[in-house]
């Protein structure tokens, strides 16, 4: 096996942090975390509803959340999961969707991207005969981007678009949260695309890149592989690091709000790395609420240090680095939970799963 | 178990076969025959088919290395993109069909089957089927590669377009391929009509239902018609003298006596890591000292797969047979370790 440069010191998984785990700069938790025992809060403080095809995203749109299913169905629930009524958006499934303004941008299976808002969805863009949208990205400036096989358009708010065709089809497509520059994840690494300047920066790391994230700071990218690892890069000098070890593949990764913890699923537990200081290299992960089944989303609350965990049995946990306390928001279901978002304000969860079922959690009253 | 391991799983069907074999009139009759079941086709060679089908998805073919420190690793990342992407459609499929070049490796096609967990999850190999020209099929076995690799590799071959050769030709071109694949279903067609019984739901890759190694019975050979003969590595006539170096050639090994289960395991486990490249295929089915069970296993370069089966049934024949096929295999060799491994 090639020799990686994984953090000296063998910064593998197994071990992990042994005690509780500190969080630097994060503010306390304020919602009252229970020890495991009682009924998951989705029970009191949630609905859930059978959409009848797989749940591929829930994106929140000002305060109210949306779920894009697999049979081309945009769900808006801004009065709730149960007055929801959907909309026929893609003919396929819709393989990607996020915010937009106050519109949800979606791509699908039929080679659509689509722009949905409360008066209905507009076509934003049509690709070539049975090709499809793998992935969408939006920034708040208006800027928006899609990927259909190799080939990255963005398209500016004034409707002007440029293509940039990439070595191998795309794994992900993630703007910079203040520069607003696009990172690309592909066969053999990342591109970083400077869309003022036009100009690409390659960040090489052989292997599959599937989804790819900036650190709020933008100090960071970090991707996820199909090797079962996570790869990170410090955007300033290319400097990376693999963070090993998983049995599975980690598919979702999310930031804490300050950027110090990069929450990752593909493990028996939520797997959290320390981006204090220096980076990860050389650290332990935190390793939080194993269970027996894989995580497979993860997700930080946006303001306070806790994350939601969801596994391949459809359990939903809320976990609090700090004490490690959990909180159970939805029992194991039929299929696995594959969809995490927070409401912007914090205080609303939604999430969905592979058979179909669509929830959101309401926390205003506990939290 | 995993909950996702409780629903069905797709089976996953590969076409392959050289430019100009008659893969895409098999596609075509597929996609446009009546037969009341739905299957989604991912093409790496748009333009061919004279569909316009929801179900038909166009994808370049991408060979990716793992990056897990097994050298021929390799897998079609397409692939993975895409049998993920139609999991979540509403719409069940009965199967699926991947159309691959004609110069596409079978190999990283059946490793991306091992390799990766959602579409081992979600999906199974069910086996190849390999369309060839009975005209050109010794010219491209002389000079390609890839034809030769996509034979080796075949559970399934249409041997189309036989009206345009003669008996004498026929016969020498299945020569031809059964020494380098001695098992796989041969149908002679022309302009791939065949019912698609014979293509879909083969479960080649699944141990669990591997009941025989056929290599040699004449009713291996369907529409045979008024032919006698029946070519396998056991006849001793010429198999066809033109082809390159290095080419691909098929070992059978039986024994009627019970075999020592670790010698055996650790033969082929060690076989498999030293010369993996080198064997494409392996098949076999075994009587394990002490063990009332059939012991099967499969193999494509060095992913194996092996588990105790059913039960001998009562007056059934107990024997053990295993067969290679790959290059450079060393007869002699493989003969004496396989006998090494027969019990005292």
């Amino acid at each position: 096996m090639p020799r990686m440069p994984e953090p000296p010191g063998g910064g593998g998984m197994r071990g992990g942090a042994k005690k509780g785990g500190v969080l630097p700069g994060l503010p306390q938790g304020k919602l009252k975390l229970e020890p495991k025992a009682g009924d998951p809060v989705a029970e009191a403080l949630g609905e859930e509803r059978d959409l009848g095809a797989p749940v591929t995203a829930a994106v929140a749109v000002g305060g109210a959340f949306w779920f894009a299913a697999g049979d081309g169905q945009l769900w808006n629930a801004a009065d709730g999961l149960a007055a929801a009524v959907p909309a026929i958006v893609h003919r396929g499934a819709i393989l990607s969707a996020v915010a937009k303004g106050s519109a949800v941008l979606s791509g699908g299976d039929d080679g659509r991207v689509i722009a949905t808002d409360a008066s209905g969805p507009k076509e934003v863009f049509v690709g070539p005969p049975s090709r499809w949208i793998d992935h969408v990205a939006a920034h708040a400036n208006g800027t928006c981007a899609w990927s259909c096989g190799k080939v990255v358009t963005v398209r500016q708010d004034n409707g002007e678009t440029r293509d940039l065709t990439l070595p191998s089809s795309v794994g992900g497509l993630a703007f910079g949260p203040k520069s607003g520059r696009l990172a690309i994840a592909h066969y053999g690494g990342a591109t970083l695309w400077d869309l003022a300047a036009d100009t690409t920066q390659v960040f090489t790391w052989k292997g599959s890149h599937l989804e790819i994230l900036w650190s709020p700071d933008e100090k960071y990218i970090v991707t996820a592989m199909q090797e079962g690892s996570v790869h990170g890069w410090r955007t300033s000098d290319g400097a990376d690091f693999a963070m090993r070890g998983y049995p599975g593949k980690p598919r979702s990764l999310s930031f804490s709000r300050d950027g110090l913890w990069l929450a990752t699923s593909g493990a028996f537990e939520a797997v959290l790395w320390p981006f204090v200081g220096k980076g990860p290299m050389g650290k332990a992960p935190m390793q939080l609420a194993r269970r027996t089944h894989m995580a497979t989303a993860v997700a930080f609350h946006p303001l306070n240090a806790y994350v939601a965990v969801g596994y391949q049995d459809g359990l939903l946990l809320l976990v609090r680095p700090e004490d490690r306390r959990e909180l159970m928001v939805r029992r194991a279901g039929k299929a696995p939970l594959s969809v995490i978002t927070w409401a912007t304000d914090g205080k609303r969860l939604a999430y969905g799963t592979e058979d179909g079922i669509a929830g959101a959690v309401d926390f205003s009253a506990i939290g | 178990m995993t909950p996702t391991s409780q629903t069905a799983q797709i089976p996953v069907t590969v076409l392959t076969g050289y430019l100009g074999a008659g893969k895409t009139t098999l596609l075509n009759r597929i996609l446009s025959e009546r037969h009341g079941k739905r299957y989604a086709v991912i093409v790496n060679e748009f333009g061919e088919i004279g569909i316009d089908n929801d179900l038909v998805v166009s994808a370049d073919e991408e060979i990716y290395e793992m990056n897990n420190g097994c050298i021929c690793c390799t897998v079609r990342g397409d692939l993975i993109r895409v049998l993920s992407g139609l999991m979540k459609r509403k719409d069940k499929l009965d199967g699926i069909l991947v159309e691959t070049t004609g110069l596409a490796d079978p190999a990283p096609v059946a490793q991306t089957f091992f390799a990766d967990d959602d579409v081992k999850a979600r999906t199974r190999l069910d086996a190849i089927v390999t369309v060839a020209d009975a005209k050109h099929l010794a010219l491209r076995l002389a000079d390609s590669r890839e034809a030769e690799e996509q034979i080796a590799f075949a559970d399934v071959i249409l041997l189309n377009k036989v009206d345009l050769v003669d008996k004498d030709e026929l016969a020498a071109v299945e020569a031809q391929i059964r020494a380098i694949n001695p098992y796989a279903k041969l149908h002679r067609t022309t302009r791939s009509g065949i019912d698609i019984a014979q293509v879909f739901d083969r479960n080649a890759f699944d141990i669990k239902r591997l009941e025989s190694i056929d290599i040699d019975q004449p009713a291996d050979i369907e529409g045979a018609g008024d032919e006698a003969h029946v070519c396998g590595p056991s006849c001793n006539h010429d198999h066809g003298a033109s082809r390159h170096d290095r080419a691909i050639s098929s070992i059978s090994l039986s024994s009627p006596f019970p075999m020592e289960p670790e010698k055996l395991l650790g033969w082929i486990q060690q076989l498999t890591q030293e010369k993996g490249q080198d064997i494409l295929r392996l098949k076999g089915i075994f009587d394990m000292k002490d063990d009332p069970h059939r012991f099967v296993i499969q193999g494509v370069h060095m992913q194996i797969e092996a588990d105790r089966q059913r039960l001998w049934r009562p007056g059934e024949t107990r024997w053990s047979r295993l067969v290679f096929i790959g290059r450079n295999l060393d007869r002699d060799g493989l003969k004496a370790a396989f006998k090494a491994c027969v019990a005292d």
